[in-house]
């Protein structure tokens, strides 16, 4: 048992944009966290890495209860977690060169040898293959396209040698044929160095390709949670069926059909409404999901969901 | 099936301090009444420089722009410009652009941003028209009508993106310009808009041309699709052939990259960088990433030539010239 | 891309613009002024410009000597005859016990227009008492006797436009041959003048004398002499009331304005901006104070204080230098500065910074000012005018620095000596050209600054 983090209530202003979220992440395993915009998984994630401090719940990493650490306290936290983040234009300073951004992190974590940073560094950009190093050591972030930069994103964070890597929407805002190199990149450095990984996305046509589990998040709580061949095919939450429904795969057909879409758009995180927080949008939506709020339950081995559909009374 | 749109050797090249770039090399296509158009390729390829190329809303650094863009039996490239923006633009093309959604005025009201479309283009009408036509034109994208008194701030991604579809629609023209309508929204929000895509095509027997890079998304439309790589067409034909039986290296292995949520297929990717629009590789511009680069492909360049129903710039297939 | 531009974009702009171009040339010659300062000009500045018997052998108000070139009839410069240049003899008298000694000098004067004074100076040593006599004999042979007087040892200056005997000599001179004298005598005029009747008081060119003949008792004793005929040009930029090298002055005002303006300029402007980024970055109360602070400081009327100050207490340069800067730390590029590093905030290789451990201070220090860098530089560029012309401005009011010789104390001086009413443009022109250009050399690299700074007239 790794990461298991209990009762997460985030309540900036009473915007409750993780609303009581358990889980647990096991070791080099990666974990995917789907939704939409406004569900709170990139607050989730930012807080599993402590750059936001959870209102109520635990956090706890490795056995050591991280939830109220700061500063000093924090600082091997920060050499064993890292983020990767989504855009790749505003994740560097642009005035530093691939040289500088990777040495960044290992300066301030105090690798005081020249030689050591050089030699990390060098490793780093073998790693994700930005290959020759002498090209890219001296080149400024504005110069390398897209998918570049999110390698270097890649190395940066694995400079510190991570136990646990939060990715936030790492291949978004690349092209389509771009992503799936990323994620296999990932998905080797994940196999070879053994790192635990947060995966979050909002596209699940991705998530088999990087990630063992999947939770699916919707208004700042988990819905479901299971293995990715068992929930996509499965797909026993309303919404995953729905957010499966809705994403096309390549298929000339689909100009003739109007695709299946469940209405609206998801609610604002201050005001809740009563009862199940999908019931709104939800097509099989019963009187009881209008009134009480589902639970989580584990319909089979390692699968669950949090719908009264499933609950059986 | 009639052809709405005609462009013929279109070419804009754009002028840097680092050189000319051939955003547009040459391209040709037509685009037929009632159906959509897809164009598809990765970033750099130079889609939107098309679209803007189209609508001649050109940029100061311009080098080149040449080439025929023929609508209604009209050249509208070789028009000047009071009678392109009276007759033409967004009365019979209007376009959606990429990112437009977070390009709303953040301090005019959605009624008023819509009726100012319509007062650019026809200064016959008075404000109160205007706005009345605005509402309408809400109700066109299934938005409530209270909309138009309220700001972009308060409207969510997939609303706003309606909004500036209704702008779009506002003056009712024949071919609509959608460049990345949906790339910036949520699945559940895409799907929707491009529900409505398809609803408004049916309704008013519009047609699109429809660019992206994700060709999933493309297939959700697209009746024929071109792909382009380097500023030029690679590859051009029905949606059917192309996405089934496709013939172009790059189309193959743009099909191969994509991710697939419902068949398991093992993904592949393409090696290499987009080339250099400055300066693109010699002969055929995708050779120095293609596993089936031959000698001539290094050297010259392959036309445009007819392969069973569809159309291909590769040296790998014998057919007729086109262009 | 981002909201501020690298620094090679401010290279770019500044040496391939027009303006910049024209700013960076301007400044070199300025700057060209203060090293000819360091190197050349004497180094103790300060006193040497109020030391009046340094400049003595300058022109009073005289306009520099280049208007020369425009003239058909050209301004006469300074003649100085040196000891050296006199031809000597001297006897001994053993019956009478006397030494006779007698200088004389031949001046060749061919200017067409007078010279503004005339003097000499008798050097004596070893005597106890000369009787000198003192003759001018011009080009036409006419000799005027100037003076007879007894000198004794040391430097002793003699002048003749004021002394009352060569007024007379010349007098007599023009008594015996005949010629009505002028309503006034000017001695500067008449010893160049052809005395005679017929001559109608017109400018003699030729060789003139000037003969000293001195008789005294000791034996050892020395004269030496040296006459200086003053021309009325002098110089490149001309000389004051006080008879003092303008050009010298305007070289050395030249470092102090750059400095000043500099100093003054970098100073305010990087304080401000970190400030700025000090609020924007740890928020809060800091936020709040020094907000508020900078509020108050804006309104604070900034000349009245520095008046006042400069009333109460007598303050050099560096005094003031101290002054205007405390004055305006907090100032409104601290606003600016605040909301640019607001933008600079929420880019996410901040929020990258902190996940992998930077303490706040070095995202402060290496990652948000940076950033802010090309916008401070603007703002140096753009503050140097106001600040040398605020030194200008102080010194015209009488406030600035008393000893040293700046632009604003020279302009001060000339308007106090009546430059303005008595046409001696060259007192005032010169050194407000040069402020002037100072601040167009400033501006015109702020205007070539500014497309860093304002990313839209960028091309794209």
């Amino acid at each position: 048992m790794w990461f298991p983090i209990k009762r997460l209530f985030k309540t900036p202003l009473y915007a409750k944009a993780v609303d009581g979220v358990s889980f647990n992440l096991l070791k080099g395993e990666s974990l995917a966290l789907v939704g939409e915009s406004g569900c709170g998984k990139t607050t989730l994630g930012k807080t599993c890495l402590r750059l936001i401090e959870p209102t109520f719940g635990r956090l706890i990493y490795d056995g050591r209860d991280i939830t109220h650490l700061s500063g000093k306290d924090l600082k091997w936290y920060r050499r064993e977690a890292q983020m990767i983040y989504q855009d790749p234009f505003s994740s560097f300073n642009p005035f530093f060169p691939v040289r500088r951004i990777l040495e960044e992190p290992l300066i301030v974590n105090g690798v005081k040898s020249k030689e050591e940073r050089i030699n990390r560094i060098q490793e780093a950009l073998q790693e994700v293959k930005l290959l020759p190093i002498e090209d890219f050591i001296n080149k400024f972030p504005h110069m390398l396209s897209g998918g570049q930069r999110q390698r270097l994103a890649i190395a940066r964070a694995l400079i510190l040698r991570p136990k646990f890597i939060v990715a936030d929407e790492p291949v978004s805002m690349l092209d389509a044929s771009v992503r799936v190199e990323i994620l296999y990149l990932l998905k080797e450095l994940q196999i070879s160095q053994g790192i635990s990984f947060l995966y979050i996305t909002h596209d699940i046509a991705t998530v088999k390709y990087f990630s063992d589990r999947m939770a699916v998040m919707y208004s700042g709580k988990i819905v479901e949670l299971g293995e990715i061949r068992k929930v996509i095919t499965s797909h026993l939450h309303p919404y995953t069926e729905a957010l499966i429904e809705a994403i096309p795969d390549p298929d000339p057909n689909n100009r003739n059909v109007e695709r299946k879409v469940i209405p609206g758009e998801p609610q604002n995180p201050v005001a809740w409404p009563p009862g199940c927080r999908f019931h709104p949008r939800c097509p099989y939506a019963m009187d009881i999901c209008r009134v009480e709020e589902p639970p989580m339950n584990e319909v089979e081995s390692g699968h669950q969901v949090a719908c009264w559909l499933r609950i059986k009374k | 099936m009639s052809e709405i749109l005609q462009v013929k050797n279109l070419k804009l090249y754009y002028s840097t301090k680092k050189g000319v770039v051939k955003a547009v090399d040459n391209i040709s296509f037509a685009l037929n009444k009632g159906e959509t158009l897809a164009v598809v390729g990765e970033s750099g390829c130079g889609k939107s420089s098309m679209a803007i190329a189209l609508m001649r809303l050109l940029p100061r650094n311009v080098n080149t722009y040449q080439g025929s863009i023929i609508v209604d039996n009209e050249d509208i490239s070789k028009l000047d410009e009071k009678t392109l923006r009276e007759r033409i633009l967004w009365r019979k093309i209007s376009m959606v652009f990429q990112g437009a959604m977070n390009s709303l005025n953040p301090v005019l009201k959605i009624g008023f941003q819509i009726a100012e479309a319509l007062l650019e283009h026809d200064k016959r009408l008075s404000k109160k028209e205007a706005l009345a036509i605005a509402k309408k034109s809400l109700e066109l994208v299934r938005l409530p009508e209270f909309i138009a008194d309220r700001y972009p701030h308060e409207l969510s991604g997939g609303m706003k993106q309606r909004v500036v579809i209704a702008m779009a629609l506002v003056l009712n023209p024949q071919i609509v310009i959608l460049d990345e309508p949906t790339s910036a929204l949520d699945v559940i929000t895409q799907a929707n808009i491009i529900n409505l895509l398809k609803r408004l095509k049916n309704e008013k027997g519009l047609s699109y041309i429809f660019i992206t890079h994700d060709l999933a998304v493309a297939s959700e439309l697209a009746d024929r699709v071109v792909v382009m790589y380097g500023g030029k067409i690679v590859e051009y034909g029905n949606a059917e052939q192309i996405y089934a039986t496709p013939k172009h290296p790059y189309t193959q292995k743009l099909i191969a990259s994509i991710p697939t949520l419902r068949s398991d297929k093992t993904l592949e990717f393409i090696p290499g960088a987009p080339p250099d629009l400055i300066d693109p590789p010699p002969g055929c511009r995708f050779h120095p990433r293609c596993p089936y680069a031959m000698d001539i492909c290094r050297v010259e360049e392959p036309p445009l030539l007819t392969a069973s129903n569809g159309k291909v710039a590769c040296w790998l297939y014998k057919g007729d010239i086109v262009e | 891309m981002s909201i501020t531009g690298g620094s090679k974009d401010i290279f770019d702009a500044i040496f391939r613009s027009k303006p910049g171009l024209t700013g960076v040339l301007i400044l070199t010659i300025i700057i060209g002024l203060s090293i000819i300062a360091l190197v050349y000009v004497p180094f103790d500045i300060s006193s040497k410009w109020n030391d009046i018997t340094f400049w003595q052998f300058n022109p009073r108000l005289a306009p520099p000597s280049w208007i020369n070139f425009f003239l058909s009839k050209k301004l006469p410069e300074t003649i100085i005859i040196g000891e050296k240049d006199f031809a000597k003899y001297d006897y001994y008298v053993e019956t009478a016990g006397l030494k006779h000694i007698v200088l004389e000098a031949k001046l060749d004067y061919l200017y067409e227009y007078y010279p503004s004074e005339v003097n000499a100076i008798l050097y004596v040593n070893n005597s106890n008492g000369m009787l000198v006599t003192l003759k001018w004999i011009q080009p036409n042979g006419v000799e005027i006797y100037l003076s007879r007087l007894v000198v004794n040892d040391g430097i002793n200056p003699i002048y003749f436009c004021t002394r009352k005997d060569v007024k007379e000599g010349l007098l007599n001179t023009m008594a015996k041959l005949g010629t009505v004298p002028p309503d006034t005598i000017k001695p500067e005029v008449l010893l160049f003048s052809d005395l005679n009747p017929s001559g109608g008081f017109n400018i003699l060119r030729g060789t003139y004398r000037f003969k000293i003949e001195a008789e005294t008792t000791s034996r050892n004793a020395t004269i030496d002499s040296k006459l200086i005929v003053y021309g009325r040009v002098y110089g490149l930029a001309g000389t004051d009331s006080k008879r003092r090298d303008l050009f010298v002055g305007i070289v050395w005002g030249a470092p102090v304005a750059l400095a000043f303006g500099l100093i003054a300029a970098i100073l305010t402007s990087f304080i401000q901006t970190l400030l700025g980024t000090l609020s924007a970055w740890y928020g809060g109360l800091v936020d709040e104070i020094i907000q508020r602070v900078t509020d108050i400081y804006m309104i604070i009327p900034f000349l009245p204080i520095l008046i006042t100050i400069s009333v109460i207490y007598k303050i050099n340069i560096w005094t003031l230098l101290a002054i205007v800067v405390a004055l305006s730390i907090f100032g409104g590029a601290t606003k600016t500065a605040r909301s640019m590093a607001l933008q600079v905030m929420n880019e996410q290789y901040i929020e990258a910074a902190v996940s992998y451990g930077a303490s706040r201070k070095r995202i402060m220090l290496l990652h948000i000012l940076p950033r802010l860098l090309p916008y401070t530089v603007a703002n140096i560029v753009l503050s140097v005018p106001s600040y040398v012309f605020l030194e200008a401005a102080l010194s015209l009011l009488g406030l600035g620095d008393p000893a040293m010789p700046t632009w604003g104390k020279i302009i001060s001086d000339a308007f106090e000596g009546g430059a303005v009413v008595h046409g001696l443009w060259w007192w005032v022109l010169i050194p407000s050209t040069l402020i002037i250009m100072t601040a167009i050399a400033f501006a015109f690299i702020g205007l070539a600054l500014d497309k860093v700074v304002n990313p839209r007239l960028r091309e794209r």
